[in-house]
């Protein structure tokens, strides 16, 4: 009678776990149907459009109707569905792209889109404005984090169907904006922050060293810089300034700022220092690459480097490009970039709009204004023509990487204008004398912004 | 909503009415089976009633209809007819059915279990006979009318 | 007006309904390649409905709600099969179909009577013993298929029903009990742990790692009922003792897993769509692409993918008929394991019995649907009632014969006396037959 009854709960039970797991399933089902149907053949994809409308991908284009290299600049960005790349806009948001739905099924012509905040006009002139040379740049607003311009050079061309993929250069099938890069001397704005951190803006200004074109650091090695003859006694904003390498290795050595503290500072930044840490970025579900260092002892001369964006230190474009929005925007937060601006569903219905996403501080607002007043004062002494008029941060870098002596050319940096609040990183690879500088992709890149976004 | 109304336009009318169709059918099937399948429960109830001979027990008039063909006494949790009397062993008795004739069966209790003030392993009961379990006394008797249907149908539900 | 003086009219007139209703889907929606398939589909269905309510007024019974909802799903299940790819009547699957009905009518006649079922456990444990042994000598290199020219028997299914049979039959003898060791346990209980132990060993050895759960959760149940069991006084050291023990079995499962099974438990499927995962990516699309109303019978593209008769026939269903039709399929075919609550057994021989055929049905489903469907593991079980497959088939008619045995038992004990109302003694020939 009881032991019945009992064994009639078990049932029910049974039953009602059962129901709950069916309730799980329909549930997932209609919420995933979008991914699952991605990976069939069955599925027409609709397009991506930058912000002015123009198509950055289109499943059924042609070169008659595009031009030949309409899409040629967001390759290896925006990408295509052939899965030859796997980490691009499109085959990272398939499933926001078919145009279906679970309670409509596949429709030949829905409405299905992305809405991209690139700006295809400037992209373009920036990549052709690098001219023959290979590198990536990279822009966003660092107020709201929408990424205006993106592009990775060589890239290759969607329209011809990968039949060229045999003779494509090396690197044509990925966008360098999300891997990593030899910093150089761009590190030396986290270095310069992490000073700030451990001993306060006053203590720091107040140190001076002498350079003398070399410095033999604790351990006996020599830390060259690239003055032969020595930029002599400077201060923190001078030595920046000249990127002075003697004056941020025997910065490191010095007493009052412990190696530990620029781990942490790193850390906190997003580094992953010798394999702990390590805040991974990605935009829209491109994955990007998460800068990394090996930091051993203050007076080591791989340690010494690594401070100096040499060494072990590696970082992703689009890691520079956002942190300095942590310094642009004065709180240390950083504005996260993204490149979605809204989706439509196959019915036109707008599903996903995108929403300004910002981290928690990294470093103090002290630290913060700090290091502006020294970018800013870079800028204007160095690099006054990149946008005239306007007060523009920057920090440029050069990084040696391989074992044959080549040398690619960063700039990092922002404009401090409310107005027009952009952060930019732009590099160079194996650039020789001569040949385009950063400076002037960066002022072609600002200017174009500034000039298409009004 | 308007993603249903849509639905509803790109459909086809004889598609949409046959599937529309085919799931309330369904669904009223399910409705039959368990209007069908709660006359049958009555009906068993029913037929319960002679295989137990619609015998009841009543403790402290309180009538406990007999349900099942295996009944515990006891002072155990899962005892099905539970007394608090420390007399009544854990697993004092049970009772069980046989075509109409119930049994009771002592279960080695320490203060045995009395028919009419007979101790007995096991025997046959008839309407009327006092059980005792320890010092605790029960009477076997037909269930009441009204209780054979108030009672015994609240009980299931 | 059936034999037990309950009008049916009404609810055969809707099951005949819901048939006609599918059938007119089919017309409408479906692959038709030519109108014969499409007729000797609508023969072969309403002909098995009419054909078994027909033989049902020659039963008596308590109950036949069980008998109308196996009709119906068996009958779903055939329009289903029949229409993936093109509507094309399935030969086997009714063949199996009308096996299954009459494995139905044997669950029924063979366990309504608990005493003569008693009396006969020797007998099951020979028959489990029989089924073991051919799993261990017929069926080639650890397999669980005996193949028997084009036809393939499958004997783990049919231990199901035998030891849901045997762990009902002798929870009567728990008050039986000795001391054995540490323990009073009754040599019945013995009996069906070594039983099940042998049973577990056996799945394992044949990777049959789908029925595993299944025995699994009956021995559950059988294991919880005789807690419940009202004579059981169970201890409180064998409770924790059996617990422990269980623990330790599953840790121990766990860790000896072969590599292949631990990789199904944690692994992501649409990595490489086209690797081990290739039949739920297939499944799950095939369900998106279904959406809430399907493509349509005979529309869909799943019967290309290997096993969409039966490992993967939800999501089949899912594509042709919708989301929508396939939960109301399941729904009915929950519906017959929600007659027990609505008409509970009288002893607890046939409780047991209800509760480990709901614990073979439900895990079973939930094994196929949520496998195929990636919430967990695949293990390639059938479905109840629905998936291909003859052994299948037969062990779930012969299971819902034992969930009706329990709504009309026989209350017929050894020592019958003459004075007996007249309405038993008709059932007394009944079982008297089955008995010769």
């Amino acid at each position: 009678m009881k032991s019945i009854r009992r064994g009639q709960h078990l049932i029910t039970l049974m039953l009602l776990a059962f129901l709950v797991g069916m309730g799980i399933l329909i549930y997932t089902l209609q919420k995933e149907a979008d991914f699952y149907i991605s990976h069939s053949s069955k599925v027409t994809l609709g397009c991506v459009y930058d912000r002015s409308g123009d198509v950055l991908f289109d499943p059924a284009a042609k070169k008659e109707t595009y031009g030949a290299e309409h899409f040629l600049d967001v390759g290896n960005f925006i990408g295509d569905n052939s899965g030859q790349m796997t980490n691009t806009l499109v085959s990272r948001n398939t499933d926001l792209l078919t145009n279906y739905s679970f309670m409509l099924g596949v429709q030949e012509d829905g409405d299905a889109a992305i809405h991209t905040t690139l700006d295809h006009k400037v992209n373009r002139i920036v990549y052709d404005a690098f001219g023959s040379k290979d590198g990536c740049a990279v822009a966003y607003n660092y107020v709201t984090g929408e990424i205006y311009v993106c592009l990775s050079r060589p890239s290759v061309n969607i329209l011809n169907n990968y039949k060229d993929i045999e003779t494509l250069e090396e690197g044509s099938l990925l966008c360098k904006v999300f891997y990593p890069t030899v910093p150089g001397s761009t590190q030396k704005i986290f270095t310069t922050i992490a000073a700030i951190e451990a001993m306060g803006a006053e203590k720091l200004s107040a140190k001076e060293f002498e350079c003398t074109g070399s410095y033999e650091n604790r351990s006996g090695d020599l830390i060259k810089c690239h003055e032969e003859s020595g930029h002599g006694k400077q201060t923190v904003t001078q030595a920046f300034a000249n990127s002075c390498n003697p004056f941020y290795a025997q910065l490191v050595e010095d007493l009052s700022l412990p190696l530990y503290s620029i781990r942490r500072t790193y850390r906190s930044l997003g580094y992953k220092v010798n394999d702990e840490g390590g805040k991974s970025l990605n935009v829209n579900g491109i994955e990007s690459f998460t800068a990394s260092t090996t930091l051993t002892s203050a007076g080591d001369f791989e340690t010494q480097w690594g401070c100096m964006g040499q060494g072990k230190t590696l970082v992703s474009p689009l890691q520079l490009m956002a942190w300095q929005s942590t310094i642009a925007n004065t709180d240390g937060r950083m504005t996260k970039p993204y490149l979605i601006d809204h989706v439509t569903r196959v019915n036109g219905e707008i599903a996903a709009s995108a929403k300004t996403e910002r981290t928690e501080a990294m470093f103090s607002e002290e630290t913060a204004a700090e290091i502006r007043r020294i970018m800013l004062e870079n800028g204007a002494e160095n690099y006054a023509d990149l946008l005239p008029g306007t007060k523009v941060a920057v920090k440029s870098g050069t990084a040696q990487v391989g074992n044959d002596k080549r040398e690619n050319s960063l700039l990092t940096g922002f404009v401090d204008d409310p107005e027009f609040p952009i952060a930019f990183c732009v590099v160079i690879e194996d650039r020789k004398k001569g040949e385009v500088t950063t400076s002037k992709i960066t002022a072609k890149l600002l200017q174009n912004l500034k000039e298409n976004l009004k | 909503m308007s993603e249903f109304l849509e639905m509803l336009a790109s459909l086809e009318v004889p598609d949409l009415v046959l599937c529309a169709v085919a799931v309330i059918i369904l669904d009223l099937f399910a409705l039959a089976v368990i209007l069908s399948a709660n006359r049958e429960s009555k009906l068993c109830r029913k037929r319960w009633k002679h295989v137990s001979a619609d015998m009841s027990l009543c403790y402290n008039e309180h009538y406990y209809p007999l349900e099942a063909d295996e009944i515990l006494l006891g002072r155990h949790l899962s005892a099905d007819i539970r007394f608090t009397d420390p007399s009544v062993s854990r697993y004092h008795a049970v009772l069980t059915v046989t075509n109409g004739v119930w049994s009771i069966t002592d279960l080695n209790a320490r203060s045995g279990t009395f028919v009419n003030d007979r101790r007995v392993h096991q025997s046959r009961l008839k309407a009327g006979d006092d059980i005792r379990l320890g010092s605790t006394t029960i009477s076997f008797c037909k269930l009441p009318a009204e209780d054979a249907q108030g009672k015994g149908g609240r009980k299931h539900a | 007006m059936l034999k037990n003086g309950i009008s049916y009219i009404g609810t055969v007139f809707l099951l005949l309904l819901t048939h006609v209703s599918m059938l007119g889907v089919v017309i409408v929606r479906g692959n038709i390649e030519s109108p014969t398939n499409l007729l000797l589909l609508a023969g072969a269905v309403l002909g098995l409905d009419l054909a078994y309510i027909a033989v049902i007024k020659w039963y008596r019974q308590m109950t036949y709600t069980l008998d109308l909802l196996l009709l119906c799903v068996l009958n779903m299940g055939l329009i289903f099969q029949s229409c993936f790819g093109e509507v094309q009547l399935s030969v086997k699957h009714l063949i199996t179909c009308l096996a299954a009905l009459a494995a139905c009518q044997a669950g029924f006649l063979l366990t309504r009577n608990q005493e003569w079922i008693r009396t006969k456990k020797p007998y099951i444990y020979a028959i489990i013993g029989i089924l073991i042994l051919s799993i261990l000598l017929l069926t080639g290199d650890r397999s669980m298929w005996i193949n028997i020219g084009s036809f393939s028997l499958q004997p783990s299914e049919f231990i199901k029903p035998c030891f849901v049979l045997i762990c009902a039959a002798s929870i009567m003898e728990l008050h039986k009990k000795k001391k054995i060791l540490f323990f009073y346990v009754s040599k019945d209980t013995l009996c069906l742990c070594a039983m099940a132990l042998v049973i577990f060993g056996l799945q394992w050895w044949c990777r049959d790692l789908g029925s595993l759960p299944t025995f699994a959760a009956v021995f559950g149940c059988a294991l919880v009922c005789r807690f419940c069991y009202p004579r059981a006084r169970i201890s409180k050291t064998a409770v924790g003792a059996l617990c422990v023990g269980a623990a330790i079995v599953l840790a121990a499962a766990w860790m000896l897993a072969p590599s292949y099974v631990q990789d199904r438990l944690h692994v992501d499927i649409w990595a490489d769509p086209y690797g081990n995962g290739y039949q739920q990516c297939q499944a799950l699309i095939g369900i998106a692409r279904g959406g809430w109303l399907g493509l349509g019978p005979g529309q869909g593209y799943l019967h290309n993918v290997f096993a969409y008769e039966s490992d993967i026939v939800f999501a089949s269903i899912c594509e042709e008929w919708g989301l929508l039709y396939a939960f109301l399929m399941v729904i009915a075919i929950l519906m017959m394991l929600m007659t027990v609550l609505m008409n509970p057994p009288k002893s607890y021989y046939h409780a047991t019995m209800a509760t480990g055929v709901v614990a073979v049905f439900v895990v079973q489903m939930a094994l196929n649907i949520f496998g195929s469907c990636n919430l967990i593991p695949f293990t390639g079980v059938t479905l109840p009632f629905i998936s291909q497959g003859g052994s299948s088939m037969v062990t779930c008619g012969f299971l819902v014969g034992m969930l009706k045995a329990g709504q009309s038992p026989l209350f017929r004990h050894k020592a019958d006396k003459p004075k007996k109302k007249k309405k038993h003694s008709k059932k007394k020939k009944a079982a008297g037959r089955v008995k010769a």
